[in-house]
């Protein structure tokens, strides 16, 4: 081992100890390592009680996002080398329960985003052999920078109105709104403004941008949550003034049943 | 999540609507009105001041500025107040609180301008 | 929130913990700070709305109501603060129109205006309309 930098970890081992601590270790610092790549060969070699998740090692899984010095990274994209001399203090993503170690509690964020209802939803009956739903490339640019989220909750740890307000939906789950509601083939508005408009919805933001600033992807919830604060005060007041006029609920895009 | 009326859209709109206007137009009012008067750098007769405010488009204008200010600033130190004190249980009272300020402000404001 | 994925699921969730933000939390970056800084404009142009009200009122009363309130005015304290307005109001001013591209998107023809040309439009309307006022205010 020529070069080594040392790594600080927030463990948490409930049945060993009801609080959390720190606990560092030294690893090589190989060029080109990610912090991943240092977490594995703790694992490996150092200590195999450490807990943390990963899948992809190539920034598309959105499962190794983690606290790195502080900030919301994916760690298999945060080089070693960047953090020199070290050392590098690695925390579970802010703003979640933690379970072990790295891990952090998904089910609120999972329930969060089932709620924005982020799947197509239409009441056209289309048969198989209408072939394709073909849009154009207009039509996909109005909403394709809202599919490359990876849903790994980075957004969630940098939004400070996530960590005060227990309930907001947060900056991805408004993104996927918004992506389905900018989508030609979708007609589930007015499903998704019975989550947004309530309590918890986008109103909770207060456009500090950390969001899109956190983000891997470059998806830009902020412009998400911007646009649909727009659209959404509009159909608020549709609702107040004439609600007939107000898009009315359809179904909730659930298949019941594929013959 | 509750299911309870929320009327943050209705604020909202009034803060969005107040923040444009008072970006536009509050800073020149407080170098001209606030500054420039006082220190003498410009002078004028308050008669002559008097009778441009009495033109109906002035009045409308002042009501607006005004009134949208202070809805648009209600709503920011509301959630200012959550985001500083770190206390959920306070945002009702404090809704209440900012809410009522601008509404009151509003009202005191159309009688003045009203009966300029 | 529950999710369907067994939520009274136990064996291997003995317990967690759920760290709490800091009451100073908007002081750990200094994005966090820009943006209180940003919030806090809103009491500078609040007061400073009430204290146009003040005026006006004072212009409608005439004669001595007037002076006092000149005088008021003059008071070095009164400038020192409003000397603090006139900076809040220009950043509350500068944020908004940066940040008024995020929910703005204009298209014209086929094509989405950029933030940058979004921001110089709301800049250019912001200097027409303080000469607008100017104007009318000075040539009175």
């Amino acid at each position: 081992m020529d070069k080594t930098i040392k790594i600080q970890v927030r463990r948490y081992l409930p049945e060993k100890q009801p609080d959390p601590f720190w606990q560092e270790y030294e690893v090589p610092l190989e060029p080109k390592w990610g912090v991943l790549d240092a977490l594995i060969y703790i694992k490996d070699h150092l200590d195999g009680s450490l807990s943390y998740r990963w899948s992809c090692h190539m920034g598309v899984c959105g499962s190794c996002g983690m606290m790195v010095n502080g900030e919301p990274a994916l760690t298999c994209a945060t080089f070693l080398e960047e953090y020199q001399p070290g050392p590098i203090r690695i925390e579970p993503l802010a703003n979640f329960k933690v379970l072990r170690d790295l891990i952090i509690d998904t089910d609120d964020f999972m329930g969060k985003l089932k709620s924005v209802k982020p799947w197509l939803i239409t009441d056209e009956k289309r048969d198989i052999t209408d072939g394709e739903n073909r849009q154009t490339p207009a039509e996909l640019k109005a909403f394709k920078q809202y599919t490359l989220c990876i849903n790994c909750m980075l957004c969630y740890s940098a939004c400070p109105v996530v960590g005060l307000n227990e309930d907001f939906v947060g900056p991805a789950a408004i993104a996927l709104a918004q992506r389905y509601n900018y989508d030609n083939r979708d007609s589930g508005n007015a499903a998704r403004h019975d989550t947004l408009l309530a309590h918890g919805g986008a109103f909770d933001c207060t456009l500090i941008g950390e969001c899109s600033r956190a983000c891997p992807k470059h998806v830009d919830p902020t412009g998400a949550i911007q646009r649909y604060k727009a659209d959404g005060a509009m159909e608020y007041w549709k609702r107040l003034i004439w609600p007939k006029a107000a898009t009315a609920p359809k179904n909730d895009g659930i298949v019941k049943q594929i013959d | 999540m509750s299911s309870s009326r929320n009327n943050d859209p209705f604020w909202w709109s009034f803060f969005g609507a107040g923040g444009v206007f008072s970006s536009f137009f509050i800073p020149i009012h407080v170098l001209l009105l606030g500054i420039a008067l006082p220190l003498a750098w410009w002078t004028v007769e308050p008669e002559t001041l008097l009778e441009l405010v009495r033109h109906p488009l002035a009045r409308i204008y002042l009501f607006m500025l005004i009134s949208l200010t202070l809805f648009h600033a209600a709503h920011r130190i509301r959630f200012t107040l959550h985001d500083l004190l770190l206390a959920k249980q306070i945002d009702t009272p404090a809704a209440y609180l900012c809410y009522t300020g601008a509404i009151v402000g509003t009202v005191v404001t159309l009688v003045t301008v009203w009966t300029l | 929130m529950d999710t369907e994925t067994a939520p009274t699921y136990k064996r291997f969730r003995p317990s967690a913990y759920h760290p709490s933000m800091a009451l100073t939390w908007w002081m750990k970056k200094p994005s966090y700070l820009l943006y209180i800084l940003r919030e806090l404009t809103a009491v500078f142009v609040a007061a400073y709305a009430i204290i146009l009200l003040l005026t006006v009122r004072a212009l409608s009363q005439g004669g001595e109501a007037w002076d006092t309130w000149l005088a008021t005015l003059q008071r070095p304290g009164m400038i020192l603060f409003h000397g603090f307005i006139l900076a809040f109001a220009v950043y509350h001013s500068l944020t908004w129109f940066t940040l008024a591209p995020t929910a703005l998107v204009v298209r014209i023809k086929d094509k989405v205006l950029p933030a940058s040309a979004l921001i110089a439009v709301h800049v250019a309307a912001w200097v027409g309309c303080s000469a607008f006022i100017a104007w009318v205010l000075l040539s009175a």
